[in-house]
Formats: structure tokens, C-alpha cells, sequence
């Protein structure tokens, strides 16, 4: 895609709370993405 | 000397309807002859002016009701208070409706004169060709917005009447009769409407679960033209067939369903009011959940979306249908649509089967079916795994 899809954000929230997260990296690209909105 | 006017127009309508016509009142307020809806059903109901009587009190009722729910969050919150305060100005249902289509934006309601309205309706005739003389008898109500109207094969229609036309027709299409439905969300009830009117296959039972004031301007609107098959759940089920139920009184609600129907409001509501609608159909009695709302939109774009993710049912629903390649809504909508059928049955997908790990690229589409395919098995290994190809694009 070229574009992040807003269902990620649930995505890697999700996985936060399993003890189980992606990358940092990745995981700031998606919430700065949000950021921009909210 | 208004109501005996109304009661004029009433009698007079009553005997045009007979020959596919009726007068309208139009934005000037004056009365025109226009071709009618052939399935309107005669009022039964009282007054106009009771009808908005019986509305705020029924508001107000079920504002009073104290109960356990997620909060609107910051967005809705001063809408409805806004809302609220409209209301008590209101005293004729036709008011209401013009209120709710042309102030609320309950929907996405275009002048007449800047919408392909004739493309609207080969589209839909074309996309579904079994249904293609359903369509041309259906039409939107002729009380709405004028300046929405206009005339497509001697019916009145309006862009959102094709819109919730498309959302009936694919129901009738993949489920088959839909004789007891519960919609969620339902604002004014136009497509609860539309569904009414169906010659054939209209609804023995249906439902419409809003919060109190978007439930205002549905009392408003069906009673006008259903009278007093509308009836009002304030804690026990009125017995009607059409049932106004406040989101206060849902989880009392104990009726079967065959389809349980939200269309273009999840999308706006909190990832909170998501968990508390997927548990609520996960106990609900329907065999059937149609969802056509926002899914897919960027993050750097959310617009009205509130929840990140959402409709988002439970392992207990298997996947039936994905679309997000809808001519119609592509037309009317710059934003990204998933419509999705789900039947109550144990999911059984895995992201095994998805394409995208069959060298497929990753368009909206395949995008969508992993996200439902990681819906199916939501367990962190699958998570990682449907947003490994996403991070590399």
C-alpha cells in the first residue's frame, strides 16, 4: 500500500499489550502518523 | 388552520395515490403535483403535531433512563447536547426531516442538480440485474429536502436513495430475506424505509437501536408514514413491528433477528462503543451481521473515523463477504469502504491463506482480507505476520 491504514494503529497497540511489540521503529512511524490528525 | 390544512392535504393525497401522485410541499412551502411512491402506506398515525409531541417525550424518557454505557468522547458529546437543543424547536415532522437531512448529516445529501443521479441508477440496475425492476419501483421519501429530488423513471430519487438502495439490494442478494432485522445506527430511519416499502420482502420485524435523539428524528420520520406500526421501547418491547429502541434499553431487547445491519456509523464511533456492539452481537439471536462503513483510511487522513478498527467481530462470526470495490460508493464517497457480511459461526480463516503471502501485492483489497483473516485468529504471532509487508511499503 502506499499509505499506512489506520487499522495498523490497532495493530500495534494491540501488540503492546501482549508483551509481544514490533520494532520501535515501525511502532513510531505509525503513531506519528496519527499524531498528524488527532 | 394549519392542521386543517394538513387534514386537506391528506384527503386529497389519499385519492391521488390511487393514480401515482401526490402533492408536495416543496422549500417555498408551496404544494406541487409529483409522481408518488407506489408502496406508501397510508398514515394511521394522529397528528403531525403529535407525532413531535410523542417524539420528545419519548426523548426525554429515555434521557432520563440512567444506565452504564461508553462514553460519546469529546467529539460527540457537543453535537448531541447542539442536537438536543434544536430539537425543542421542532414542531412538524417534515421540519425534522429537512432538520436531519440538510443539518445533521446523518448522511451525505447532494443537490439534485449536481448529481449524475440517471448514472446512480444504470450503475445499480447493472450491478444488479435481478433486482433491476425492484429498483425502479423504490424511491426515496417524497417529503425530504427538495432541493435533493428529482425524477428517474417517474420515481422521486436522491443520491442517498441509491446509496441505501445498494445497501438493501446487496442484502437481498447475498442473505436472501431479511425478515426480522436490527439496525444499529440508524439515524432517521431511511433506510429502515426503504426496506418497509418492499412489495414483497418488507421486514415482519424491524428494529432500529440509536441513541434517543438520532431516534427523535426516526420516530418523526416513520410514524409519518407508518403511523402506528411504529412503536417505542422504553424498557418493554410495544409489541409493533417496527421498534424504536433507545441504546439504553438495547440489552433488554430479546428479539430474533435474521440480519443485524450497521451502515456508515461505527466508523465514527470510539474503539470503546466498537467492543461494546461486537459483545453485544455476540450474544445477540441473528445469524447474520452486514457492515458497510469506513476501513483501510490512511492514518495521516481519518476524517470522521473515531475507532482504528472497527466493526471488528469475534471469532464467533465467519466471514461471508468482502467489498470494497463498490462503483456506487466510489462515486459518491473519496474515502475507503468495506462492506462484509458475517454469519454466526466459528471462524475458521488463517493468514496462511492470505495472498499476500502468496506474492501478491498489497492493494486495499488484499489489505482487507488480511486484516480479516488476522481477525479470525487474533493471536500476536498472526499480528506480526500481517504487518510485516505493510512496514516495507
Amino acid at each position: 500500500m502506499s499509505y499506512l491504514p489506520k487499522e495498523l494503529y490497532w495493530v500495534v497497540n494491540w501488540l503492546d499489550t501482549t508483551g509481544n511489540p514490533l520494532d520501535a521503529a515501525y511502532r513510531d512511524r505509525v503513531r506519528s502518523a496519527v499524531e498528524l490528525t488527532r | 388552520m394549519a392542521s386543517i390544512v394538513r387534514t386537506l392535504e391528506r384527503a386529497i393525497n389519499s385519492q391521488l395515490g390511487r393514480v401515482g401522485f401526490e402533492l408536495r410541499r416543496s422549500a417555498d412551502s408551496r404544494a406541487r403535483l409529483t409522481p408518488r411512491a407506489r408502496f406508501r402506506t397510508e398514515r394511521t398515525a394522529g397528528s403531525d403535531e403529535n407525532i413531535v409531541a410523542d417524539a420528545k417525550r419519548h426523548l426525554e424518557h429515555a434521557n432520563a433512563v440512567q444506565c452504564v454505557l461508553p462514553d460519546f468522547g469529546g467529539q460527540w458529546k457537543p453535537y448531541v447536547d447542539h442536537i438536543r437543543a434544536e430539537i425543542a424547536k421542532i414542531t412538524d415532522p417534515v421540519e425534522a426531516l429537512h432538520f436531519a437531512q440538510g443539518t445533521v448529516n446523518f448522511d451525505h445529501r447532494d443537490d439534485a442538480g449536481v448529481s449524475p443521479l440517471e448514472l446512480y441508477d444504470r450503475i445499480l440496475a447493472e450491478e444488479f440485474p435481478q433486482f433491476a425492476t425492484l429498483l425502479a419501483e423504490m424511491s426515496e421519501n417524497p417529503h425530504s429536502v427538495s432541493q435533493s429530488l428529482t425524477v428517474v423513471g417517474s420515481r422521486n430519487v436522491s443520491n442517498i436513495f441509491y446509496w441505501h438502495a445498494r445497501l438493501l439490494l446487496s442484502c437481498l442478494t447475498h442473505v436472501g430475506s431479511c425478515r426480522r432485522i436490527t439496525e444499529i445506527g440508524t439515524g432517521y430511519g431511511a433506510l429502515a424505509r426503504l426496506w418497509l416499502n418492499h412489495p414483497t420482502e418488507a421486514p415482519e420485524s424491524y428494529c432500529l437501536v440509536d441513541i434517543p435523539e438520532s431516534l427523535f428524528f426516526a420516530e418523526c420520520a416513520l410514524r409519518q408514514e407508518f403511523g402506528d406500526r411504529v412503536g417505542y421501547f422504553d424498557g418493554s418491547d410495544p409489541g409493533t413491528p417496527i421498534v424504536l429502541v433507545p441504546i439504553c434499553h438495547l440489552s433488554t431487547l430479546n428479539r430474533k433477528n435474521d440480519i443485524v445491519i450497521n451502515t456508515g456509523s461505527m466508523q465514527e464511533m470510539t474503539d470503546e462503543w466498537i467492543d461494546f456492539y461486537m459483545n453485544w452481537l455476540d450474544h445477540a439471536d441473528s445469524r447474520f451481521f452486514y457492515s458497510a462503513n469506513y476501513a483501510g483510511q490512511p492514518l495521516s487522513r481519518l476524517d470522521e473515523s473515531r475507532t482504528y478498527w472497527g466493526p471488528r467481530p469475534s471469532a464467533k462470526w465467519s466471514t461471508r463477504l468482502l467489498n470494497s470495490d463498490i462503483p456506487l460508493f466510489k462515486l459518491q464517497s473519496p474515502r475507503p469502504f468495506l462492506e462484509a457480511i458475517y454469519e454466526k459461526a466459528p471462524a475458521s480463516g488463517s493468514l496462511k491463506d492470505w495472498s499476500a503471502n502468496r506474492g501478491m501485492f498489497v492493494t486495499l483489497s488484499v489489505y482487507l482480507e488480511g486484516l480479516d483473516l488476522l481477525r479470525q485468529s487474533l493471536v500476536p504471532e498472526d499480528a506480526h505476520t500481517f504487518s510485516r509487508p505493510l512496514s516495507t511499503e
